[in-house]
């Protein structure tokens, strides 16, 4: 069971569409990180629906233009769109305010009011068009720009670097846990209940100590190059007029559409 | 509360439950979705939670500067919690999978605050990266895994140790405290931010009883493999057991 899902997780983990040729990934990381970051917040201080649901289409229409496959896009979608589909019943069936529809199911009865409603479909939209930035912001965008540009605003040395070598060593240790998992399914390790846990047990172990070994490998490596406890860090050259003229512009488009779509 | 909400919280448990079984295999529950929180409510949780980050990244440094080793070693053991966090495991309850936050296995091999480090930086990369959790949710739910799942989980590690139980039981007891505690730091940021009018006790049962029928099998078997994984790692390699003490000044 392990197997099959770690193997999708390693795919959609990847960074693999940042590198493809778009208009977007081409974009300083650092415009891009500062630009989301406003969208995100103005998509969860709207007051309606329509500044988020346009970040949603943007977001769909962006990584259509990055030529992500629609089955990335549905499966990176899809927990946030079921945490929202549960937040929306939760708001619609539990708010006070006037009913406007009730129904029963097994004798118990229930009832939506129009407050519950608005609620529920505000914070959906939220969810979706925050979601959506971000994750159009992580198509187009490759890890290691991220922990720079992240560097560049100011973000605690350590606490990138220690990203830096997680990001880096995940993929070695996703690889480690379906290659056990593989081992385990072909010796009937998921065949009953039993199995499963004791199963799951081991792998969870043999991945922590897959990483341990690796890290005393790594660290040989990285002495060997002159690691001295600290990972080398090469600022970017400045933002430039250019970088700065993007950046302004790209947040002005944002708040224009948000007063608009704000006094609809 | 009417009578009519306290009818309708047995009943949005069920359709949870049923929400949960066709969604589990691809759902992460345990954290808080982006845009779920207010502005308010997003930025206390920040606040709350960065004293305990910026520890995790004081103790890196010094521990660090105490021992070369220790920098990759917890980029390697954040990936592995990592990885352990996003495998997909059957839960005989639902007949779906879910999967474990694998926090109580990291404050035992590495301590708390560095696990409330590596849990920020885990769950940064997820909500970039996987769209578990969101980045104006980072810090209520580092704050739900990182420390309230990561202390819990090592404060009963070593209260079971002390207490004369076995490293296998003090284990399991570790894992599965740690899941529930996470869970229930959940819940509870979730009600608070979704409830009006000061009914976010009610909120708070509704959101639990919801949670409970994935959540009970899933911390028992987080408790199975945080036991497995520990046993099998001491089995292996007992000087493992220091590690948490590494870089630490003596």
């Amino acid at each position: 069971m392990p197997t099959k899902g770690m193997a999708m997780l390693f795919e959609l983990f990847s960074d693999i569409f940042t590198i493809r040729q778009s208009r977007l990934a081409s974009v300083d990381a650092r415009v891009k990180v500062i630009v989301a970051l406003c969208a995100v917040i103005m998509t969860l201080a709207a007051s309606s629906p329509l500044f988020p649901t346009l970040m949603l289409l943007a977001a769909f229409t962006g990584a259509y233009m990055a030529s992500v496959p629609a089955r990335h896009v549905a499966l990176r979608f899809a927990a946030p769109a079921g945490t929202a589909a549960f937040i929306f019943l939760l708001k619609a069936l539990m708010t006070p305010g006037e009913v406007i529809g009730s129904f029963q199911i097994a004798g118990i009865g229930f009832a939506a009011t129009d407050e519950g409603l608005r609620q529920g479909v505000l914070i959906c939209a939220r969810v979706m068009g925050a979601v959506g930035v971000l994750l159009l912001f992580s198509f187009v965008t490759p890890a290691h720009h991220l922990f720079r540009s992240l560097r560049w605003m100011g973000a605690p040395k350590g606490w990138v670097e220690v990203a830096m070598l997680m990001y880096r060593f995940t993929f070695d240790i996703f690889e480690k846990a379906v290659e056990v998992g593989s081992a385990q399914r072909t010796r009937l390790g998921y065949s009953t209940a039993g199995r499963s846990l004791s199963s799951a047990g081991t792998l969870a172990g043999a991945v922590a100590l897959g990483a341990m070994e690796k890290a005393e490998r790594v660290e040989e490596a990285m002495l060997v190059r002159g690691y001295n406890g600290e990972i080398p860090y090469d600022p970017p050259p400045p933002l430039g007029a250019y970088g700065v003229l993007k950046t302004s512009g790209a947040l002005l488009a944002l708040a224009a559409l948000f007063i608009i779509l704000e006094t609809v | 509360m009417t009578d009519m909400k306290k009818k309708q919280v047995p009943m949005m448990a069920a359709l949870f439950i049923a929400f949960m079984v066709a969604w589990a295999p691809k759902a992460a529950a345990m954290h808080i979705t982006e845009g779920i929180l207010p502005a308010s409510w997003a930025g206390i949780w920040f606040l709350v939670v960065a004293p305990f980050v910026f520890m995790g990244l004081r103790e890196l440094r010094i521990r660090s500067a105490r021992s070369i080793h220790f920098k990759p070693l917890i980029g390697l053991t954040g990936a592995a919690v990592f990885v352990i966090s996003c495998m997909p495991i059957p839960v005989p309850v639902v007949g779906a999978t879910a999967h474990p936050c694998g926090v109580g296995l990291a404050a035992i091999l590495v301590g708390p605050t560095i696990t409330a480090l590596i849990a920020s930086v885990a769950l940064t990369l997820q909500a970039l990266f996987l769209a578990h959790g969101g980045l104006s949710t980072l810090g209520a739910n580092t704050l739900s895994m990182g420390v309230i799942g990561g202390f819990s989980g090592y404060a009963v590690f070593h209260l079971g140790k002390r207490l004369g139980a076995g490293t296998w039981a003090s284990a399991f007891a570790a894992g599965l405290i740690a899941n529930w505690a996470t869970y229930s730091g959940t819940a509870l940021f979730m009600a608070l931010a979704l409830a009006r009018n000061g009914e976010w006790f009610s909120m708070f049962l509704a959101i639990m009883a919801a949670f409970a029928p994935t959540q009970i099998p899933l911390g028992v078997l987080e408790g199975f493999i945080t036991a497995g994984a520990y046993s099998f790692i001491m089995r292996r390699r007992p000087e493992v057991a220091d590690m948490d003490r590494m870089g630490v000044a003596t």
